[in-house]
């Protein structure tokens, strides 16, 4: 008892260590993001309090002043960033030259339909790709390895806004199946579950779109674990137990065979976002890379870096959240290993 | 494992007859890969066009040359007219030739960034990888996307600084892959040996290290090329590049608010795109199994 | 009375390759019979063919013989004419396995426990915590020290030697008729390996299973076999009780098997060391 009681105390105290350490190799990530995100405006040509207004430069000179003032523009470079990092922290992204509204507002108005967006074609892609890489694991011939390198191979080579154009003709202008554009019909949206109907045919478009691209990649990684998996010693340890091919599969077969899977959608979840934003824009999905579009045309820098904070936020969380579905995943590396 | 793949090879080849040297072995080995091979054909017909088509058919890709929006059919022209009367057809040769220029200074400028980021995190170790290797991974967190977004959006939309964005965001890639292959190497007899005899860092890197991590990281660098494009376009599809200079992505970018009146001035740019990112993948594919035929049946 | 299983003429391919060809034996209830031979001589797909793990496991095909089992009070079952799910009811139940990587083995995700009482509840209609207790009952058994403890833990977490323990107790835990133990000491350390083989012979007395010990080391065959199979590039060359085969062997290749074990006083009268005589060389 004695044993597991220092065994015990011991494995707490190395939890406490991994934690601290993940939790300041964090803090380094964003401060060290923040910093080039910030660092990118300061070497810009020009200058930069007229850049944060608007690069055409038509604002007032009261409003330039204020902003220097704001962003400590007169002061040395480690002053202006500990300033941007300190507004930031208490939540003052900047303002919107154009939208004149706070962007921390902008972004969050933009942040839901953006995760609705995102989660759905990620949910998509890991259940789709896992069920096409095991299916084509238990049959592993020739042709569904080919169908699969192929849609991997299609998914990786084609503009992913271009995908969704095609798609876009295909089943809303031609077929007119499904809408074109937005998150919810302007007319004859109704209340409840129509309004959650309606929102859903808005969303099969550019959420298959982001996620088809992603599908592909996964259902390869998944066959070929798979198909190493299902000649592991444990597997026929499971079979020579008498347990049924379904318990096999489903059960001692894929908890392995997710874990390549889980570590690739981890590293890509910065990418996933950066094809939202595109595939926002050709469905005129009203979330944070729509958003990001407008910026652009309006030249609105403070927007665009307030943006990019955020999704920094986004990924070092999803990063996180990774992490721990690692952990509960495989116990192997429960706790030894950190970062 | 380049080690490894010479004894492979040598022991392949001797029922086949002549020994070969590593490059005619590779090539013997590409070239039995269908798919492989079209690739390389096709990305070869995609080169030679956008070298070829623009100095025999001299139109001026922004000139309007025809009624607008009108449909291949109903057009004399190839595949059509765009919004504004504009050949879609010289455009995309025209616009290729500037896409895949771009792509391929991209490219190179990237892979060189990663080697000498990753080889020297890699081969010195310790506190220079761990330092070298931190900075890396701060380019890595926010969506690619949105830096080259803000990149253009205050540096201006040259075709330099399109290139250089792509490259900022596209490096620590190489970078991670360099690493890894001079951290697999720098221990190896032969780099042992050459130690010992008194060679310099820089010459071990750059003499033998380096050409033993070379099919990989030329892999690598298909990859970047064709990333490159796919990146370019995007940018370019959100209004963020030149808009006087032509590339298949602009095209897209501007046609795309008329894609239901004019489907073909979208679809084939994007055809164009898809079919040469599509080629140069087949194409790194192949020479990645050519030097590793025990990964082929991955 | 006709013995507890029965093959006649197996003959397994891979393809073209022949891995098993035309062998016949029998084990009768109780005994432990030791196949014995090189690695590649076919002795473990044989093994697996017994439970028709062949076929999924490793796209092999039994393309003739039969394998019958006769379990007492129980009518006979034709194992190679049995569907899958009549051979889930007989695999860990009537027959169970245990192999030679105890660190490969064991599912490295799921906990001793849940793989334990999964094995268990395959077979039988009993709650978990039933099923808890019968894993405890046999970690006890196999004499694994502080049970509930590492019932808890995760394969990684244990030794060798531990995870082959368990690896045991998961295939005695329905008291089977037959275990088949493929090489289960080959990966242990040499002080762990004579434990193994200990428990694995009081167990075997304990619950009244006959083994079928997979070998190639004849010093394992002379401590634990009554019976001795000795193949060799996919055929049976001798078959024979174990006074016999070490006595008497009767075919030159279990003679050759028998010279590469060195004996005590072996090396009387010399007063170097001495290469051993490769099997199948000197013939």
């Amino acid at each position: 008892m004695s044993q597991a009681g220092r065994s015990n105390s011991s494995s707490i105290r190395r939890v406490t260590l991994a934690v601290a350490r993940r939790a300041a190799h964090t803090a380094f990530l964003l401060v060290a993001v923040i910093t080039l995100i910030y660092s990118l405006l300061h070497l810009a040509p020009g200058d930069a309090a007229v850049a944060l207004a608007a690069a055409d430069g038509s604002d007032s000179p009261e409003y330039i002043e204020a902003l220097r003032a704001d962003y400590g523009l007169d002061k040395p470079f480690p002053v202006q960033v500990a300033t941007y990092i300190g507004n930031i922290a208490r939540g003052n992204f900047g303002d919107s030259f154009f939208f004149r509204q706070p962007v921390s507002e902008l972004v969050a108005a933009r942040l839901w339909p953006t995760i609705l967006l995102v989660g759905t074609a990620l949910s998509l892609a890991l259940v789709g790709g896992v069920l096409l890489g095991v299916y084509s694991a238990r049959r592993p011939t020739k042709a569904s390895s080919h169908i699969v390198t192929i849609l991997a191979l299609f998914g990786f080579s084609a503009p992913i806004f271009w995908t969704g154009i095609m798609l876009l003709l295909l089943f809303s202008a031609r077929l007119g199946w499904l809408p074109s554009n937005g998150m919810e019909s302007v007319v004859d949206r109704g209340t409840g579950f129509s309004a959650a109907w309606d929102t859903m045919k808005h969303l099969v478009l550019p959420a298959s779109t982001l996620g088809f691209f992603y599908m592909a990649q996964y259902a390869r990684i998944s066959r070929a674990t798979m198909l190493e998996v299902l000649g592991s010693d444990y597997v026929r340890t499971a079979r020579a137990k008498g347990l049924s091919e379904r318990v096999v599969i489903w059960k001692h077969a894929l908890r392995n065979a997710v874990i390549p899977v889980v570590t690739i959608a981890g590293f890509q979840i910065a990418a996933i976002l950066s094809g939202g934003i595109l595939v926002e824009t050709v469905f005129e999905w009203p979330g944070m890379g729509r958003l990001a579009f407008e910026a652009v045309l309006r030249r609105d820098t403070p927007v665009l870096m307030g943006m990019l904070v955020v999704s920094t936020l986004i990924v070092i969380g999803a990063n996180i959240l990774t992490d721990i579905m690692y952990r509960v995943i495989d116990p192997r590396i429960r706790i030894s290993k950190v970062v | 494992m380049s080690n490894d793949s010479e004894v492979d090879l040598t022991v392949d080849s001797r029922d086949r007859g002549p020994v070969r040297t590593p490059m005619g072995e590779a090539w013997f080995m590409y070239r039995r890969n269908k798919a492989a091979m079209v690739g390389l054909v096709l990305l070869s017909f995609i080169v030679l066009a956008t070298i070829f088509g623009p100095i025999i058919n001299k139109t001026d890709p922004f000139r309007v040359v025809s009624r607008p929006r009108q449909s291949p059919s109903e057009s004399p022209l190839l595949l059509g007219s765009d919004y504004l009367g504009r050949d879609t057809w010289v455009g995309i040769l025209n616009g290729g030739r500037v896409t895949l220029i771009l792509a391929l200074c991209a490219g190179l400028m990237t892979v060189i960034v990663g080697i000498l980021i990753g080889a020297t995190a890699g081969y010195f170790g310790g506190k220079v990888e761990f330092v070298l290797m931190r900075f890396t991974e701060i380019f890595q967190v926010p969506p690619a996307i949105l830096l080259g977004m803000l990149i253009l959006l205050l540096w201006g939309s040259s075709v330099r600084n399109v290139v250089l964005a792509i490259s900022f965001v596209a490096w620590p890639q190489t970078a991670r892959l360099a690493r890894g292959e001079f951290i697999r190497l720098r221990n190896v007899e032969y780099v042992k040996s050459a130690r010992t005899a008194g060679a310099s860092d820089w010459r071990i890197m750059t003499r033998i290290i380096l050409p033993n991590a070379l099919p990989p990281l030329i892999v690598n660098a298909t990859l970047i090329i064709g990333g490159s494009i796919l990146f370019e376009s995007g940018l370019a599809f959100l209004g963020l590049t030149d808009p006087n200079v032509i590339t298949w992505g602009l095209m897209l970018g501007s046609s795309r608010p008329y894609v239901f009146d004019t489907w073909w001035a979208v679809t084939f740019p994007g055809l164009a795109i898809f079919l040469t990112v599509l080629s140069i993948s087949l194409v790194g594919d192949g020479i990645t199994d050519a030097f590793n035929p025990k990964l082929r049946e991955r | 009375m006709s013995a507890l299983l029965e093959v006649d003429n197996l003959t397994v391919k891979f393809g073209e390759f022949t891995a098993v060809d035309d062998v016949s034996f029998h084990l009768n209830a109780g005994e432990t019979l030791a196949i014995v031979g090189e690695s590649g001589s076919g002795k473990t797909v044989t093994a697996l063919s017994l439970m028709r793990l062949i076929e999924q496991s490793s796209r092999g095909r039994i393309t003739g013989g039969s394998i019958r089992l006769n379990p007492p009070d129980q009518p006979s079952l034709h194992i190679t004419e049995l569907e899958e799910d009549e051979l889930r009811s007989i695999r860990g139940e009537l027959i169970s396995m245990i192999f030679q990587e105890p660190l490969t083995a064991l599912n490295p995700v799921f906990s001793v426990e849940s793989q334990l009482v999964e094995a268990i509840r395959a077979h039988r209609d009993i709650s978990k915590d039933e099923a808890r207790g019968m894993a405890l009952n046999m970690m006890e058994k196999v004499r694994i020290p502080d049970p509930a403890q590492r019932l808890k833990r995760y394969p990684h977490e244990l030794s060798g030697g531990m995870r082959q323990r368990v690896m045991i107790a998961q295939a005695l835990a329905l008291s089977p008729q037959i275990l088949i133990a493929d090489e289960p000491t080959t990966a242990l350390d040499v002080t762990i390996q004579a434990q193994i083989l200990g428990l694995v012979q009081d167990l075997k007395d304990d619950t009244g299973a006959a083994v079928i010990m997979i070998t190639h080391d004849m010093g394992v065959v002379a401590q634990v076999a009554d019976r001795v199979v000795v193949m060799k590039q996919s055929k049976v060359v001798e078959t024979g009780p174990v006074e016999q085969i070490f006595h008497d062997p009767q075919d030159p290749y279990t003679k050759a098997l028998l010279a590469a074990v060195p004996r005590l006083g072996s090396m009387t009268g010399k007063d170097k060391p001495e290469k051993f005589p490769l099997v199948g060389t000197e013939l």
